[in-house]
């Protein structure tokens, strides 16, 4: 664990060494909160009712909130900081460091993460707590529940990310992956609609993926919204995502040790 | 310490067809080639010893290393480590070993240098003693006072190389391998780094194993040698053996005034003058150092003397260039 917390640790410093990149990258994303918000706002008005797909307006507008803290952990930087390794050839350094590929990945995204994580989080309270009357406001009970779930959602995001920037050991496309890769999380884990506003075929197919166990059922879960399966059947299937990754990791990190020429053929 | 038996990489290269057409089908038709990258290589590095190993571009020798730090698996063959293969010997076999890739640097990149070298502390599981005592050390032999506050993303190439090889030996590698260290470095850099890399190897044994493109890099830290070409070996053995058994000239460079003709006594010499130095040229196949010595002393009034030894630059240059057959 001390491997583990120090890579952490210089991921933090890291980020924190350039002071303007890092408010920059910090506060962008509040732009994408007050798209959503006034998105959702002129959908509401246009449809001259206080409930659209089932869901009412301060349920929408809690959504919003905490899918925004959950969707933007990490940032377009941080996601792609291991793909940019693997097409400079930079990534060696990572392999022949005496701690496991997979172990420095994750420390280095839960650095972006923990820093993103405090500030989005104080944006979630300054929300609850200057807004709440036009937001349903969570239970302490599924605020019980939403810490485990979150912390599976993270580890989800966090191999997913992994598995993708891999794929950069076989195609110098990386911007292309990355993109697919937001495409699919953005639209599938709930983040752009929630996902209870799919079609039913839709709905069932995006339940089948792993996406909205990143973000849709971990803010609906504390929000008391409905979820797909039972609570303990939550964990389990965010368990077993986990798993499907780490071999998806192994099978990919594998293939690349075969025919790795980063740093000279 | 390192033994190589009959290890082989193939890589697949997908070959692209050339012009618009070709762009097109390329498409939707791929086109796989096998490359030989290191072919049947078989060779052998004694403990604390200092292995050159000699190429030009594409011929095997970042293949080879990678196979034997463990992050490239071989097609065939086998290599070991330490009595171990590199791929099963995980995070206890890098922790005896150290890599620098000359153009990609171990440090992280946004934080100072001294946050890299306490994160190899942790990553190396080393004791406060032991990781300061290497520390003082090489900082000290290296430099490196001014630029450890410094994150390596502001450093020169030489600063940064000189950090690079101070991080890697943090840990008191048992085995170093070193893949063009000097590239692109002004030739103080390159002093510093040759000196300390002799040192380490001469006095705490620690193993080397170099390539580099840089003759001079392998004769001041090198005794042997092992040459590549396309993929094979071509020779494995001393350092002076390989010049000696390639070196078809020698010189001899005289100052001071002619007194007599020296092309007459060795009339296969070749002999230019600048100003007060003649410098003169035999084949030593021809006459030996005694006879050239004698003819010199006849013809010149000397002042000083200097027998030239042979340069490894020719050797393989004449190597890779395909005047010699080894």
């Amino acid at each position: 664990m001390r491997t583990f917390f120090k890579l952490t640790s210089i991921s933090i410093q890291g980020q924190l060494y350039y002071k303007t990149s890092f408010f920059i990258n910090l506060l962008t994303p509040i732009v994408l909160l007050a798209g959503q918000y006034l998105l959702w706002t002129a959908l509401y008005a246009e449809a001259g009712s206080e409930v659209i797909g089932g869901m009412a307006r301060e349920e929408m507008y809690a959504y919003i909130l905490i899918s925004f803290a959950l969707g933007n952990l990490i940032g377009w930087s941080g996601e792609n900081m291991l793909a940019r390794e693997i097409r400079s050839g930079t990534v060696v350094a990572r392999c022949v460091r005496p701690a496991a590929f997979l172990v420095q990945s994750v420390a280095e995204m839960s650095g972006v993460i923990l820093i993103q994580g405090v500030v989005n989080l104080a944006i979630v309270l300054t929300g609850f707590l200057c807004f709440g009357r036009y937001l349903i406001m969570p239970s302490v009970p599924a605020a019980g529940w939403f810490i485990p779930c979150l912390f599976l959602a993270v580890m989800l995001r966090i191999m997913l990310i992994d598995v993708f920037s891999l794929l950069c050991f076989f195609t110098t496309g990386y911007l292309g992956l990355a993109w697919t890769r937001n495409a699919l999380f953005e639209f599938f884990s709930g983040a752009m609609i929630p996902v209870v506003m799919f079609p039913e075929w839709l709905r069932t197919f995006a339940y089948a993926t792993p996406f909205p166990y990143m973000l849709q059922v971990p803010s609906a879960l504390l929000l008391g919204q409905e979820l797909p399966v039972s609570i303990p059947m939550i964990f389990v299937v965010q368990g077993a995502w986990l798993i499907v990754f780490m071999f998806l990791h192994g099978g990919i990190y594998g293939l690349a040790r075969r025919n790795m020429t980063i740093a000279g053929g | 310490m390192i033994r190589a038996d009959d290890l082989r990489k193939v890589y697949r290269v997908n070959v692209k067809k050339t012009g618009l057409k070709g762009a097109f089908e390329n498409l939707f038709r791929s086109e796989w080639i096998e490359k030989n990258a290191v072919d049947g290589i078989s060779f052998h590095m004694k403990e604390g010893g200092a292995l050159a190993c000699i190429g030009e571009n594409g011929a095997g020798k970042s293949t080879l290393i990678k196979m034997m730090i463990g992050i490239l698996t071989p097609t065939a063959g086998d290599v070991r480590v330490f009595g171990q293969n590199p791929r099963e010997g995980g995070r206890k076999y890098l922790r005896e070993i150290g890599v620098v890739f000359g153009q990609k640097s171990n440090l992280w990149t946004d934080i100072p240098v001294i946050e890299s070298y306490q994160a190899v502390k942790t990553l190396y599981r080393l004791d406060e003693r032991q990781f300061r005592q290497n520390f003082d050390k090489i900082t000290q032999l290296l430099s490196l006072e001014q630029i450890l506050p410094v994150p390596a993303r502001k450093l020169s190439l030489g600063q940064r190389m000189r950090a690079d090889i101070g991080m890697v030996f943090l840990h008191g590698p048992r085995l170093l391998f070193l893949d063009e260290p000097t590239i692109g470095l002004d030739i103080n850099v390159k002093h510093t780094i040759r000196t300390f890399l002799r040192k380490m190897n001469q006095e705490e044994g620690t193993g080397i194993f170099l390539t580099s493109h840089d003759l001079d890099d392998i004769d001041e830290i090198c005794d042997d040698t092992i040459v590549l070409s396309k993929g094979k070996l071509i020779y494995d053995g001393t350092l002076e053996n390989l010049k000696h058994r390639f070196v078809r000239d020698r010189m001899i460079q005289v100052v001071g005034e002619k007194s007599g003709d020296i092309h007459a006594l060795l009339p296969g010499a070749s002999v230019t003058k600048e100003g007060r130095i003649t410098k003169i040229v035999y084949p030593i196949g021809e006459y030996t150092s005694a006879q050239v010595l004698e003819a010199v002393s006849r013809c010149f009034n000397i002042e000083d003397i200097t027998i030239q030894e042979p340069d490894i630059d020719d050797v393989v240059s004449r190597i890779f260039g395909g005047e010699e057959r080894v």
